[in-house]
C-alpha cells in the first residue's frame, strides 16, 4: 500500500481511523471504488475537510505528500529513486495536488456548500473569453481576480443568473454538429438517459496573458507573430532561483489548461447530484438546418477533467486526467447491477461499445429514447495499479465532499530528457524539446479519458489517444501554421 | 543454456547483442525509462521465431562478450564478435544461429520477423510499435510513414545529426585522415556531434538523480 501516514493540518498525527479505512479497501480495485457515505454537512458552513490534511504516498522509498490545500504545485517533486514506476508516482502526486488546489474556490472554499463548492478553474476565462468574435482584444489579466467574461449570448439573455457559466460545445472539438469528418471518429457523448454531454476549456493567468501579450488571440495577430519569426512558447512552472539564472527569484507558475466534460443531471431518471461537482449553466445548442439556436439553464455534473500544466522539465506539458467514478466500467469488469453514466449493463439493443452513436447527431432532439442512439462506453485501458493505490489513499481525505467521487485515471509525462540548452526567460524558463523525439517518449504511451477521448481509446500508434503525440500536431490558425506548443486553442482565433 | 529465457540477464544479453549487431546504443534500443518496452516484444518474437537457435545465439554472444558491455568494447572487439555471430570469421558456424542473427538485425531495423529458413514471403510485422520504432527510420533520420514524434512543420529544418539518433558517438576520424576531410563537411564536425550525442537521447533515468532534483 502506498499510503503510509495521514496527517491533519500541520500537526503530524497518525490517523487510526483513516488507516483502518485504507486497510479495508481492496488493493486491486477494478470496479467502482467503495466510497464512505458523506456526513451531514450544513450548506454554507465550513468545509468538512480540514485544510492542510495530508496523506504521504510512498513512491518507492521517499514519501510524497498529497495535501488538501490551495497551493498549486509548479513542478513535480522527484525523488532519489528513478524508475518508471517511481516517476509515474511522482507525477500522479503532482496531479492530485494540482487537482485539489484547483478544486478549491478562489476564496479557499472546499466542500462548504453541502460538500461542493465553486472551483478556481471554473472562474478562469474560457476559450470564448480569450478568442473573441472578430479577433477583438481580450482585457488584461495581470493579477488578482480573472477578467470579466464576455456577455452571455443573445439567445441566453434573461434565462440565467449572475455567475452562470455558458457551455456550447457538444464534442471535445468545436462545431461537431457541422463537422461530420472529424478525425479519430470523434462524436458526441450521450449518457444513459439520452442527454448530450457538454464540454468547456478554461485557462490560467499565465496562459491567458501570454496569448494576449503576443497578440495570438486573433488571426491577424498570429500572422504578424509568425511573420516576425515568433515561436509559441508558453511559460513553464519553475521554483524560485535567487540568482535568476534558471527561474525568476519569485518562481513562476506555468501555463495551465483545464478541459472539463459535463453531463446533464436528470434527477427524475435517477442521477444523484450529491455524487457530482455540479454547476448551473446556460447550455447553448447551436442552430441546425431545421432548428434555431436554443439556450436552457440546466444542472450539470462534472464527469471528466483534464489538467494540463507546463513545467520547466516537461516542455511537452504534464497531462493529468480525472473522472467521476460512476462513468464507465472497465472492459471485462462490467457489473450487471451497476449504474453508470455512460454504460447500460446487459443492454442488448445498444450501440456497439466505444463507437460513436449513429448519425445524424441532433442535440435538439434529446433526450434520445432509443438505446441504440446512446453512447455505450467501457474503459479500454485499466487505470494503472499505482494510480489506483494513490486514489484509494487520497479518497478518505475527501470524505464529506463531492470530490471523493473523483479519481485519477493517470498522468502522461515525457520520459526522454531534453535537448541541449539552458532554460531562459526567452524560452519561458522551459528546457528545450529533445530534437530527436519532441514527444519525449510519453509514459504511459497511451492515455484517454472515457468522457473526453471516448472513441479513440486503445493502443494503436497515431490512432489511439496519446495526449502528447496528438497535441504535437497543434498549430496556429494562420502564418504557415506554425507549431502552437501543444495547444489546439490557438486555432480558434478569429 | 545457463539462464532462463525470461531472466534479466538473458534480456540484457539480447539488448547488448542487438546493440552490437545494429550499431545503435543499448540505451536507444532499451531506454532506462521505457514506457513501450519494445525489447520484450522483440525478444518474444525472436524466441518464437527461432526457438532453440535463438537460445544458442544468445549463449554464443554471452560467451564471446564475457559480460563486457558493447559500449566498453573496442571497435576490433565489436567487429570480431559480430563476424563470429554472422559466420563471417572463416570458422565453422551453425547456419541456424547465423540466420537468426540476421533475422534479429532485420527485426530491430524493420519490425519484421524473417523466418530463419529463408521462406520467401513469410515475413511478418511483429507489432505496430515494432514497425514505427524500427531502427531503419532512425538511421534515415526520419520517421515511419504515418507516425512522427516531431511537431508540425519539422520538415522545414534539417534533422539532428545521425549520432543523436543512434545514441552512439561517431568514431573520431584517424589522425592522418583529418587533413583529408574538407572543412565544413559533416565528417569534419563529427567530434562535436559526438559530444552532443552524449546528452541527447537519454531518458530521465540517464540523468543523475541530482540533475533531476536539482534546486528542489
Amino acid at each position: 500500500m502506498r499510503a503510509t501516514r495521514v496527517t491533519t493540518g500541520r500537526a503530524l498525527v497518525s490517523c487510526a481511523a483513516a488507516a483502518l479505512l485504507l486497510a479495508a479497501l481492496p488493493l486491486a480495485c477494478r470496479t467502482r471504488p467503495a466510497v464512505p457515505p458523506p456526513p451531514d454537512v450544513a450548506a454554507g458552513g465550513g468545509g468538512p475537510v480540514a485544510e492542510g490534511t495530508t496523506v504521504d504516498i510512498d513512491c518507492g522509498g521517499t514519501k510524497q505528500p498529497v495535501t488538501v490545500g490551495t497551493e498549486l504545485p509548479r513542478l513535480p517533486t522527484f525523488q532519489r529513486v528513478i524508475t518508471l514506476d517511481s516517476l509515474q508516482c511522482d507525477f500522479d502526486v503532482f496531479s492530485w495536488n494540482s487537482f485539489l488546489a484547483l478544486s478549491h474556490g478562489l476564496d479557499g472554499a472546499f466542500g462548504d456548500r453541502g460538500g461542493d463548492n465553486v472551483t478556481t478553474w471554473e472562474v478562469w476565462p474560457n476559450e470564448g473569453d480569450l478568442f473573441r468574435p472578430g479577433g477583438a482584444e481580450p482585457p488584461e489579466w495581470r493579477a488578482g481576480h480573472p477578467p470579466p467574461r464576455t456577455p452571455v449570448p443573445a439567445v441566453c439573455e434573461g434565462k440565467g443568473r449572475p455567475g452562470d457559466r455558458v457551455l456550447t460545445q457538444i464534442g471535445k472539438q468545436p462545431l461537431l454538429v457541422e463537422a461530420a469528418l472529424e478525425p479519430f471518429e470523434s462524436g458526441p457523448l450521450i449518457d444513459v438517459h439520452g442527454r448530450y454531454a457538454r464540454f468547456g476549456i478554461t485557462m490560467n493567468q499565465p496562459f491567458y496573458q501570454y496569448v494576449r501579450d503576443h497578440g495570438l488571440y486573433s488571426r491577424a495577430g498570429q500572422q504578424a507573430f509568425a511573420a516576425g519569426g515568433g515561436r509559441v512558447e508558453f511559460p513553464c512552472g519553475c521554483d524560485p532561483d535567487p540568482s535568476g539564472a534558471s527561474c525568476p527569484p519569485d518562481g513562476q507558475q506555468g501555463a495551465i489548461m483545464v478541459k472539463a466534460s459535463w453531463k446533464v443531471l436528470d434527477t427524475a431518471a435517477g442521477d444523484d447530484p450529491s455524487r457530482f461537482h455540479t454547476t448551473q449553466a446556460l447550455v447553448v445548442t447551436p442552430a441546425t438546418e431545421s432548428e434555431p439556436e436554443t439556450c436552457e439553464r440546466q444542472l450539470l455534473g462534472l464527469v471528466g477533467l483534464h489538467v494540463v500544466t507546463k513545467t520547466q522539465t516537461e516542455p511537452q506539458w504534464v497531462w493529468s486526467t480525472f473522472e467521476q467514478v460512476d462513468n464507465v466500467p472497465e472492459r471485462g469488469a462490467e457489473e450487471a447491477a451497476g449504474r453508470y453514466n455512460f454504460f447500460l449493463p446487459g443492454c442488448t439493443d445498444c450501440n456497439a461499445v466505444n463507437e460513436p452513436p449513429p448519425q445524424p447527431w441532433d442535440p435538439h432532439l434529446q433526450p434520445v429514447r432509443a438505446n441504440s442512439g446512446k453512447s455505450q462506453v467501457v474503459r479500454q485501458i485499466p487505470i494503472p495499479q499505482g494510480s489506483v493505490e494513490i486514489n484509494e489513499a487520497v479518497r478518505p481525505l475527501l470524505a464529506g465532499t463531492v470530490w471523493q467521487h473523483y479519481e485519477l485515471i493517470s498522468t502522461q509525462w515525457p520520459t526522454e530528457g531534453p535537448g541541449q540548452g539552458e532554460p531562459s526567460a526567452a524560452s519561458g524558463w522551459c528546457v528545450p524539446l529533445n530534437p530527436v523525439d519532441e514527444s519525449g517518449a510519453p509514459a504511459p504511451a497511451f492515455l484517454g479519458n472515457s468522457t473526453l477521448e471516448t472513441y479513440i481509446q486503445g493502443t494503436v500508434p497515431q490512432a489511439s489517444s496519446s495526449c502528447i503525440n496528438c497535441h504535437l500536431n497543434a498549430t496556429l490558425a494562420v502564418g504557415q501554421q506554425s507549431f502552437s506548443d501543444f495547444t489546439y486553442l490557438l486555432e480558434r482565433a478569429q | 543454456m545457463s539462464e532462463t529465457s525470461s531472466s534479466p540477464q538473458r534480456m540484457e544479453d539480447f539488448v547488448q547483442m542487438s546493440a552490437l549487431l545494429t550499431g545503435f546504443a543499448a540505451g536507444t534500443i532499451a531506454p532506462s525509462l521505457d514506457p513501450v518496452d519494445l525489447k520484450s516484444t522483440l525478444f518474444a518474437a525472436a524466441e518464437k521465431g527461432a526457438g532453440d537457435a535463438f537460445d544458442r545465439l544468445l549463449d554464443q554472444y554471452a560467451q564471446l562478450a564475457g559480460g563486457k558491455p558493447v559500449s566498453q568494447m573496442t571497435p576490433a572487439e565489436r567487429q570480431s564478435i559480430g563476424e563470429s555471430l554472422l559466420g563471417l570469421d572463416g570458422q565453422p558456424s551453425d547456419p541456424q544461429t547465423t540466420a537468426t542473427a540476421r533475422s534479429v538485425m532485420r527485426l530491430l531495423y524493420l519490425g519484421y520477423w524473417y523466418p530463419i529458413d529463408g521462406s520467401a514471403g513469410a515475413e511478418t510485422v511483429v507489432s505496430d510499435q515494432a514497425y514505427v520504432r524500427g531502427l531503419a527510420w532512425r538511421a534515415m533520420q526520419s520517421h515511419a510513414m504515418g507516425f512522427s514524434t516531431w511537431s508540425y512543420g519539422y520538415w522545414a529544418s534539417p534533422p539532428p545529426p545521425l549520432t543523436d539518433f543512434t545514441g552512439n558517438p561517431a568514431p573520431a576520424p584517424p589522425a592522418d585522415a583529418a587533413a583529408e576531410v574538407p572543412a565544413g563537411t559533416a565528417a569534419a564536425s563529427l567530434p562535436a556531434e559526438a559530444a552532443a550525442a552524449s546528452t541527447l537521447g537519454q531518458g530521465k533515468g540517464g540523468q543523475s538523480p541530482a540533475d533531476l532534483v536539482g534546486g528542489r
